[in-house]
């Protein structure tokens, strides 16, 4: 056992307190420095934060003291950090346990900051001045102007504003001074609250104005792309909506193109998203709750539905869920879903990620939830099922027969995104029988020449294929045409030729690639990629029967599924009714309820006669 | 931990299931030699002479593929598509091991599609020699059993499809060419084998010969009546000149598993026409207008033929057997309009006559040439009897020969062809 300590010891981390840190190696003359800075540093930190300093020297002494001690020196050191902010607590324990790590200070997280934050707008102008430079860390942060200036009433009335520069738009910012500078020429009263009133309901040409006195409101206005307004002995600030930063227009959808239907996707802009959902759901029903997510940076999480479908239960869920995620930045649609999915470890994706507005619309109208989150271009669907997921919403836009005929090719393309190569391999290797005798000799003669083991050969023409699948995805756009070439010569001719890969494999593991493109769903067919190793390790060890276990194992699996509170599977996986939209689409007069397995409000989607220009009417006769 | 539990379990129970449940039985394609056809012929030492030909895949594949640019040449020089061997052996599946001595692969009967068997093996009896094949994992039922009139090497050996790049095609297309024609009866392997158990119907197996002799003088008409010459004839003696030597037309006769006679292939037409699998095939009758001139027809199985026997307590049996055909016009040398309303009906009648010649001669000589019920009538008379047992005391099998079966056939000409009125050639030319 000796050896293998050594061993550990030798593969384990060991700090090395010359190199820790930011700086990579340091010389003698960096650690003279370093050294005096650390004297300056403490003697001047000191001051701010002396708890700190204090908790530091405990948790050194109790270092020195050994591991005997140190279940008593962490109660006393609870004892010194009680009543000390979270943050220094943190960096406290931190210390503790990397020993001398040299951390660089939070500067958000001091006191004086929160108590800023949690603080009330002043009636002076010079202490809120002195609060949002301590907010914002002026006059260091630049992005933050502070314009000051006096309104053109009888007496003028000084005043700031504060907006964030790139975040607002200039015009309706001119129209703005324009008014209260230039076209102001009101008496003003003598009392802060009325002065605020006054700004408010006659003065400001603003479109969204709102009075409030508290900063983490100032806070989020502002950093929104708001302009806030002080003014000169009145305890408000005012929050104008000033919104108008860079962003990318409504474009069209990139990875989920149709031929038929709208051709609007999502923008990295929230409110552009809702409006393009309601642009589309003009109903006073439809709602939009949002909500914040991320503690150090607030992002805004937008959730609709129609307010008389929906299931409120499955509302009150969705928003619990959001606001159960504790975290401190939320960078996008897709990190929420993994936030609020009900199955992390499986596979398969539970929730749908659209950017067509068209698709999130309809499934509004199914009594589904909307997830917006500000920034990403994708809007989360929940519930969602596996078929759902394997419909593009184009389908509905065809007519009933073409659409049934894409949704069982793709069923098709779907279960030989993941099974084919295996099927070869068991083919190939366990049941020589199952062949056409033809077919047989042409896969064996062609093998000859090649000197791999199937499995061997199989998996060289997937990884080259998930290798070009990859590199398609990053290479840069000026050289896009090279991996057309590339690929096509990777695997077609050249690999043959070469002796090693047999041509029908070359033509097996394509199509397999295109079976797997044709899965409309990103996630989904992320998912059935990666099935198809386990399934070629199945079918080249244990043959059909391996497929079988698999096979039967991936049901098992799957049908254990589900997505808020919805089996992943339905209606087949616990059977429910059908519905007219699954598998195969019956024609649309036909659609007449909503999804079972939501429980909306209103299961009915039309009535029995859908077209009552019908002569021959068979609503009556039923 | 339970999710460290549920992996490490999960890990255990994947090595337990490729471990103990893993079938380590997989062979690459380039590490099995396949066999495509087995000859057995009596050996000179050993009991048995078994011939074996083994597929070459690399010849077939490139000369399919197309890519053939770098492995063609491998191919072209030595082996042709197939690889020819034979052994003597006193059984023929340990004879595979011995051919392993000499071949470096597995041979593999996974891919045999015929099992030839001479005539001389077959009239001393099939019994033992099918039966532990039948036993054998690889068998495939489907294959087709196939008695050659001289030595079964000697058919595999000269057996050059030409048309064919694969050489057990053939055999799958001899599958289907006789709904085409009905030259000869397709027994399968687990047809025969089925026929083998049967107290109802004995066996015939399609019959196959290598042409012998030069050119054109192969065997003597045997046709007696001259009216209807075509396929009076038994494998290898077809005049056929040029191409494939090899020739399958008649099928052999079996009493039980011993081959007790042969048929040819007008024979086996009628053969079929009493079972109902006859599909369609070109005959020639006498004109009954004209004499000396023939009516060529198309004759196709209009319905399954109606059996109805009787059996009183003596154990006599009487058979009635009523076929339909419906015949259609091919060529009338006459010229003579048959497609008149009662010129057709003289032509029906002919037909019906001659066909009806042919299948009682045929019956004639199973009930007394043969003493075999080849056409499976045991299958209508057994369910005279209520249990099997009373089924199986009955012997039908020895009763068949003085069964009274009499045939009528019903012609029906519908279509005349893409002529619906002859005419007569102006002459003189």
């Amino acid at each position: 056992m000796f050896n293998l300590k050594q061993l550990l010891q030798i593969i384990s981390y060991q700090e090395n307190l010359d190199t820790e840190g930011f700086i990579l190696k340091e010389t003698k003359d960096d650690q003279q420095k370093a050294g005096k800075k650390d004297q300056g540093q403490a003697a001047a930190d000191s001051k701010q934060r002396s708890g700190a300093g204090q908790q530091q020297a405990g948790a050194d002494a109790q270092k020195d003291d050994g591991k005997v001690e140190q279940q008593a020196g962490k109660d006393g050191q609870n004892q010194v950090s009680g009543g000390e902010d979270e943050g220094a607590a943190d960096q406290n324990k931190r210390s503790r346990s990397r020993r001398s790590f040299r951390k660089p200070v939070p500067s958000s997280g001091t006191s004086a900051h929160r108590a800023a934050e949690d603080g009330e707008v002043s009636a002076s102008l010079e202490e809120n001045r002195e609060s949002i430079r301590q907010l914002y860390g002026l006059p260091g942060n630049k992005d933050v102007i502070i314009r000051d200036f006096t309104i053109n009433t009888v007496p003028p009335v000084r005043c700031f504003a504060v907006f964030i520069d790139g975040l607002t738009d200039k015009v309706v910012q001119d129209l703005l001074f324009q008014a209260l500078m230039a076209f102001a020429g009101q008496a003003a009263p003598a009392s802060g609250e009325k002065l605020v009133d006054l700004v408010k309901d006659s003065l400001m040409p603003g479109n969204q104005v709102s009075v409030t006195a508290s900063f983490r409101e100032f806070l989020d206005g502002v950093n929104y792309g708001g302009t806030a307004l002080f003014l000169e002995g009145c305890g408000k600030v005012l929050l104008v909506e000033t919104k108008g930063w860079e962003h990318r227009t409504v474009d069209r959808p990139q990875s989920e193109q149709t031929i038929n239907g709208p051709q609007e996707a999502f923008t990295e802009t929230l409110r552009t998203n809702t409006s393009l959902i309601r642009k589309l759901l003009k109903s006073e029903q439809l709602t939009t709750e949002l909500l914040t997510v991320g503690c150090r940076v607030r992002t805004y999480v937008a959730v609709m539905y129609l307010r008389d479908l929906a299931n409120p239960d499955l509302v009150a869920e969705v928003k619990r869920r959001i606001e159960g995620v504790k975290v401190d930045y939320l960078a996008d649609s897709g990190v929420l879903e993994q936030f609020i999915e009900d199955h992390p470890y499986s596979l398969n994706p539970t929730t749908l990620a659209t950017e067509r507005p068209d698709r999130v619309a309809s499934k509004i109208m199914e009594g589904k939830v909307a997830i917006l989150v500000d920034g990403s271009p994708f809007v989360l669907v929940v519930p969602s099922t596996m078929y759902e997921q394997l419909h593009t919403g184009e389908e509905i836009y065809r007519r009933w027969q073409f659409g049934t005929y894409v949704r069982y090719l793709r069923a098709l393309s779907f279960l030989a995104s993941f099974l084919l190569p295996g099927l070869y391999l068991s083919l190939v290797l366990f049941h020589h029988e199952m062949l056409p005798t033809e077919l047989l000799l042409a896969i064996a003669g062609n093998r000859e020449r090649v000197p791999f083991p199937s499995i061997m050969e199989v998996l060289m023409m997937e990884f080259a294929l998930e290798f070009i699948r990859e590199a398609g995805l990053r290479v840069p756009g000026v050289m896009g045409t090279t991996i057309g070439i590339v690929g096509a010569l990777i695997l077609g001719q050249a690999a043959v030729q070469a002796n090693i890969v047999s041509p029908i494999l070359v033509i097996l593991v394509s199509v397999t690639g295109l079976a797997s493109f044709a899965i409309p769903y990103y996630s989904l067919a992320f998912t059935t990629r990666i099935y198809r190793f386990i399934y070629i390790a199945l079918g080249a060890t244990l043959g059909f029967f391996g497929i079988s276990i698999g096979l039967f194992i991936q049901v098992l699996l799957t049908s254990n599924l589900k997505s808020f509170g919805v089996p992943y599977l339905v209606p087949t996986g616990p059977r429910t009714s059908a519905g007219a939209d699954v598998v195969t689409r019956l024609p649309i007069f036909f659609h007449e309820s909503r999804p079972d397995y939501v429980n909306p409000q209103d299961a009915t989607r039309a009535p029995k006669v859908s077209r009552t220009w019908l002569k021959r009417d068979r609503g009556e006769r039923r | 931990m339970p999710v460290v539990r549920i992996l490490i379990l999960s890990l255990l129970t994947l090595m337990v299931v490729f471990t103990a449940g893993g079938c380590w039985g997989s062979r690459e394609t380039d590490e099995v030699a396949y066999i495509l056809s087995i000859g057995l012929d009596r050996g000179e030492k050993e009991r048995f002479l078994v011939t074996i030909s083994i597929a070459n895949p690399q010849n077939i594949a490139g000369a399919g593929a197309g890519g053939g640019s770098s492995g063609g040449s491998a191919g072209e020089g030595g082996l042709g598509s197939s690889v020819i061997m034979s052994v003597e052996s006193s059984a023929i599946i340990p004879s595979l091991n011995l051919f392993d001595t000499s071949v470096d692969r597995k041979l593999s009967l996974l891919h045999t599609k015929a099992y030839i068997i001479s005539e001389e093996l077959a009239r001393e009896g099939l019994h033992d020699l099918l039966l532990p094949l039948i036993r054998y994992r690889e068998l495939r039922g489907t294959a087709l059993v196939l008695i050659s009139k001289g030595s079964a090497r000697e058919f595999i050996d000269k057996n050059k499809p030409l048309l064919e790049l694969s050489p057990t095609k053939q055999f799958e297309l001899m599958r289907q060419l006789t709904g085409t024609h009905g030259l000869y009866a397709v027994t399968l392997f687990h047809n025969f084998y089925n026929d083998l158990k049967s107290f109802a119907v004995d066996g015939t197996i399609p019959l196959v010969a290598i042409r012998q002799g030069g050119q054109g003088s192969a065997g003597q008409v045997a046709g007696d009546s001259g009216g209807h010459v075509l396929g009076y004839y038994e494998a290898g003696e077809v005049p056929i000149t040029g191409g494939n030597p090899a020739q399958i037309i008649g099928n052999a006769v079996f009493r039980g598993d011993r081959m007790v006679g042969v048929i040819g292939g007008e024979e086996v037409r009628y053969l079929l026409m009493l079972q109902g699998k006859f599909r369609e095939g070109k005959m020639t009758v006498a004109d009954p207008l004209a004499a000396g001139t023939m009516v060529g027809l198309l004759v196709k199985q209009a319905r399954n033929p109606k059996i109805r026997t009787e059996i009183d307590p003596e154990g006599n049996v009487a058979i009635d057997v009523d076929i339909y055909l419906e015949p259609e016009i091919i060529g009338i040398m006459s010229g003579i309009n048959y497609e008149t309303e009662e010129n057709k009906a003289l032509l029906e009648e002919a037909v019906s006559l001659e066909i009806q010649r042919g299948c009682q001669e045929l019956i004639r000589r199973t009930q007394e040439e043969f003493r075999s019920d080849i056409v499976g009538f045991g299958r209508k008379v057994r369910y005279h009897f209520w249990t099997l047992p009373a089924w199986e005391e009955f012997r039908w099998l020895e009763h068949y020969p003085e069964a009274e079966v009499n045939v009528t056939v019903h012609s029906k000409i519908r279509r005349t062809g893409l002529q619906l009125k002859t005419m007569p050639h102006k002459g003189g030319g």
